[in-house]
């Protein structure tokens, strides 16, 4: 349902030592939008991704996903609520195939159980094979199928991104979090990335994502959310953002 | 009252040793990142090294700590040279490298051997051992120089890593190889050189430690390496202080155990110890912090 | 024919132990050094009952693997959250205190180990020659193996292999890395432990000295020459590896250094392997068809 919201940030703080990384942080995420989340490097947006995750504990504050409150969940069970996670290194499974790489991540399998896999059997082979074809489903969706057996190591960067969000879609997550997913793309990837993401939130998904490029954010976001050195310093849709000073100084630092 | 004393010193005593060895072990652990447990093979061979050059040979006793140290800086940076850099430079993780290490001290182990055979040997320096005391304590002067070695050296290598820039760029290889070459030394050459003097002065505590105990045998070294591990973690990863600590720990552990528990229990002990650190303060006793767990 | 037998033995109960590790160290990335102490465990366990209590075949697998289990509980359950170098460490230390059990307490019979165990009884039937205990070992070897395979060619084996690529990513499709770690750990050491029960029955011995860290290494070194993720090669490996150090006996090598030789051979090949040919002699997850 639109409008109503699916991530609640509320009051995050996270110190390392003496640094304040996020400090006081607080937004909403509403459903079916694509919210970016900007700021210069070390202003704390991956870190935020860090807390929801549930990659880092939160110092102070709350994190509610839908109603449910997941700021002391460990990252499995803030996945399995239904958050999917990309990373900006990738953090793709080297030397698994990218078929493999993305039947990992469809959930629900049996076969994943020691028991069931020493157990063996018709219900898994079949299991199997509704896997694979849902793999490669995917795979082909994002015009990487003829590469399905090849280890994921060996594609190429644009590739391994798009394989990346292949595994990131194969979860079936309800929230997207995806960390700078155009670097290292060029313009007509770029292109390809902006007609899935939109088409993604026509089919329910909620994106947020954390981008550097300022032409994509003005472009594609919803909702515009500003750190600076950990805590929230605008939000807003994009046209408010682009004309608001504040931001222009600390951030944009663009007179353009 | 005094046997508590007397245990107490041959804790200090142990720590000593232990401390001896964790020095040179935690200074290859800070530049290169690496568990060298062929460390305990080159402590063994230099052992059995100056057991040649004195014993074998007669040459004295100078030659025989010339000979220990000789033999150990160059066997313990030549495994630098063949096995680890090599390993660094494919990329290797310093995990495979660790296993690799086991071979190597497995090989030396052996080998040592085959040569002087599987029997201990008795190793003295001719003369007699003069015994001291001091009050209810007892002593020989072996005991006291591995002491004394152990304080000096524990505050030489400080200052080093501390004020001298030669040790200021090793320690910075171990977290950033790029940063240790502002010294104007490229890594592998200071690696190298974090490898010669660890490695020597294992050598001299060798000796120093075989002389006291009056026999070596081919065992010695795979046996204090395993100790020089828990006192590394014991004292605390990162710093070559903190795992002379960990080493003095251990030794004044084990000695006042005997109190109440039977000696054939001061290993398990000593282990379910590094357990313990490994689980609830993985940054060790006296280290900087630096995260065990994932 | 007993030394062909007796031979045979030993490589089948090796395969067992290989196997069981690749899974944990070549699949899933899980270095542990504490294998020969559960091998151990199973062992004392098996004799200590045949001992005092029964030799029913059945029951004593039953109880190695119990035993299997709970060494996992106590090893695993706390060093699982270490980051590998430390993990093994942890292992390390596992290794050496439970080894101090078996040299230390009077029930084990010290440093002179047991003897004397008797015969297992399999459905009444007391299994005594030499070469029905070979079957035996065999036909764990057979089972262990085919239960890997089915491991390897399930989901189960593609989140091992994930685990041992990505933890993190891993955790964000999801699935509870500990879960996974702490499963195949528990699988490795009911094997290992169950290898123990067939040592014991095969030897009527324990010599504790079987069961220190060198045999650990020993198990690590036949996992890497044959190859991290090959099943096929850990059988080769603990069969070159046992049979290759039997040909000294024909080279006149004299009996004094014929020990050492073969542990010299031992480390140079771990060595070599590590150093130049990590994947070993048949390659990584070669046999994992896809």
């Amino acid at each position: 349902m639109t409008g109503s919201t699916v991530l609640k940030v509320d009051a995050l703080s996270k110190s390392f030592g003496g640094l304040r990384a996020v400090s006081d942080l607080s937004f909403e995420v509403k459903a079916g939008t694509i919210t970016s989340l900007i700021g210069g490097n070390g202003a704390g947006k991956t870190t935020a991704f860090n807390l929801i995750t549930g990659n880092l504990a939160p110092d102070a504050g709350r994190i509610f996903f839908r109603d449910k409150r997941i700021d002391s969940l460990p990252p499995h069970k803030v996945a399995r609520a239904g958050i999917a996670r990309g990373f900006q290194e990738l953090r793709l499974f080297n030397r698994l195939s990218a078929r493999d790489n993305v039947e990992a991540a469809i959930p629900g399998q049996r076969g994943e159980s020691i028991i069931r896999s020493l157990l063996g059997g018709h219900t898994l082979r079949v299991e199997s094979k509704i896997a694979t074809a849902r793999s490669r489903a995917l795979l082909r969706d994002l015009t990487i199928e003829t590469q399905a057996e090849t280890p994921a190591e060996r594609l190429s960067y644009g590739q391994q991104k798009l394989l990346s969000l292949g595994r990131l879609l194969a979860g079936e997550g309800e929230l997207l979090l995806l960390d700078e997913p155009t670097s290292g793309l060029n313009p007509s990837m770029v292109e390809d990335f902006c007609l899935r993401m939109r088409a993604l939130t026509q089919d329910g998904k909620t994106i947020l994502l954390i981008e550097h490029n300022v032409g994509i954010v003005m472009r594609l976001s919803d909702w515009v959310v500003v750190m600076h050195q950990g805590t929230k310093i605008a939000e807003g849709r994009p046209a408010e953002i682009r004309n608001n000073v504040t931001v222009m100084h600390t951030y944009l630092g663009i007179t353009s | 009252m005094s046997i508590f004393a007397q245990f107490a010193f041959n804790g200090i005593v142990a720590g000593s040793v232990y401390a001896l060895i964790a020095l040179g072990f935690a200074l290859i652990f800070t530049a290169s990142r690496v568990f060298h447990f062929a460390h305990g093979g080159v402590y063994t061979l230099s052992a059995f090294a100056g057991y040649t050059a004195l014993v074998t040979f007669k040459l004295g006793i100078v030659a025989g700590f010339v000979a220990a140290i000789v033999i150990a800086a160059l066997i313990g940076v030549l495994i630098n040279i063949l096995l680890y850099e090599p390993m660094k430079a494919g990329g290797v993780s310093p995990f495979v490298a660790m296993i690799s290490s086991f071979g190597v001290l497995i090989i030396i182990t052996h080998v040592v051997a085959m040569i002087w055979g599987s029997n201990p040997v008795v190793l003295s320096r001719g003369g007699q051992t003069t015994v001291y005391h001091f009050g209810p304590i007892y002593t020989t002067d072996a005991q006291m120089l591995i002491i004394g070695l152990a304080a000096l050296l524990a505050i030489a290598l400080y200052v080093f890593f501390r004020h001298m820039r030669l040790g200021i760029a090793i320690r910075a290889l171990g977290n950033d190889s790029e940063l240790a070459e502002i010294v104007g030394m490229p890594a592998k050459r200071l690696r190298n050189i974090a490898f010669i003097v660890g490695s020597a002065l294992v050598g001299v505590s060798a000796l120093l430690i075989g002389l006291n105990v009056g026999i070596i045998d081919f065992n010695m070294g795979s046996d204090i390496v395993l100790m020089a591990t828990v006192a590394m973690i014991i004292g605390g990863l990162g710093n070559v202080g903190a795992a002379a600590g960990g080493g003095f720990v251990l030794g004044m552990i084990q000695n006042i155990a005997i109190w109440k528990i039977e000696s054939k229990w001061q290993m398990a002990l000593s282990f379910a110890i590094l357990i313990v650190v490994l689980l609830f303060r993985p940054s060790g006793l006296f280290g900087a912090k630096q995260a065990a767990s994932l | 024919m007993e030394y062909f037998v007796y031979i045979g033995t030993l490589v089948a109960i090796y395969t067992t132990l290989t196997i069981s590790l690749n899974l944990l160290v070549g699949y899933t990335g899980l270095i542990s050094v504490a294998q020969a102490a559960i091998y151990g465990v199973g062992a004392y366990v098996t004799a200590l009952v045949a001992l005092h209590l029964t030799s029913d075949l059945l029951a004593s697998f039953m109880l190695a693997s119990m035993s299997g289990v709970l060494v996992s509980l106590v090893v695993a359950l706390p060093s699982l959250r270490l980051k590998n170098e430390y993990f093994l460490i942890a292992t390390m230390g596992f290794q050496a205190i439970i080894f101090s059990l078996f040299m230390n307490l009077d029930i084990t019979g010290g440093a002179s180990g047991l003897y004397g165990i008797p015969h297992p009884v399999l459905f009444g039937h007391t299994i005594r020659s030499s070469f029905e205990k070979f079957l035996l070992a065999a036909a764990l070897a057979v089972v262990c193996y085919v239960l890997a395979l089915r491991i390897t060619h399930a989901p189960f084996g593609r989140l091992l292999r994930a685990v041992r690529e990505d933890q993190m990513a891993v955790a964000s499709l999801g699935k509870s890395v500990f879960q996974i770690k702490f499963s195949i750990f528990v699988f490795s050491a009911v094997f290992a432990a169950a290898a123990g029960t067939i040592y014991v029955y095969s030897l009527t011995a324990i010599d504790p000295v079987a069961f220190a860290l060198d045999e650990s290494i020993f198990i690590i070194t036949l996992v890497i020459v044959g190859g991290t993720g090959s099943l096929n090669g850990s059988v080769l490996a603990a069969a070159a590896l046992i049979v290759l150090p039997e040909a000294f006996k024909f080279l006149a090598i004299p009996e004094a250094i014929a020990p050492q030789l073969r542990q010299v051979l031992y480390g140079l090949l771990l060595v070599f392997f590590t150093r130049y040919r990590r994947e070993g002699l048949i390659g990584e997850y070669r046999d994992v068809l896809k």
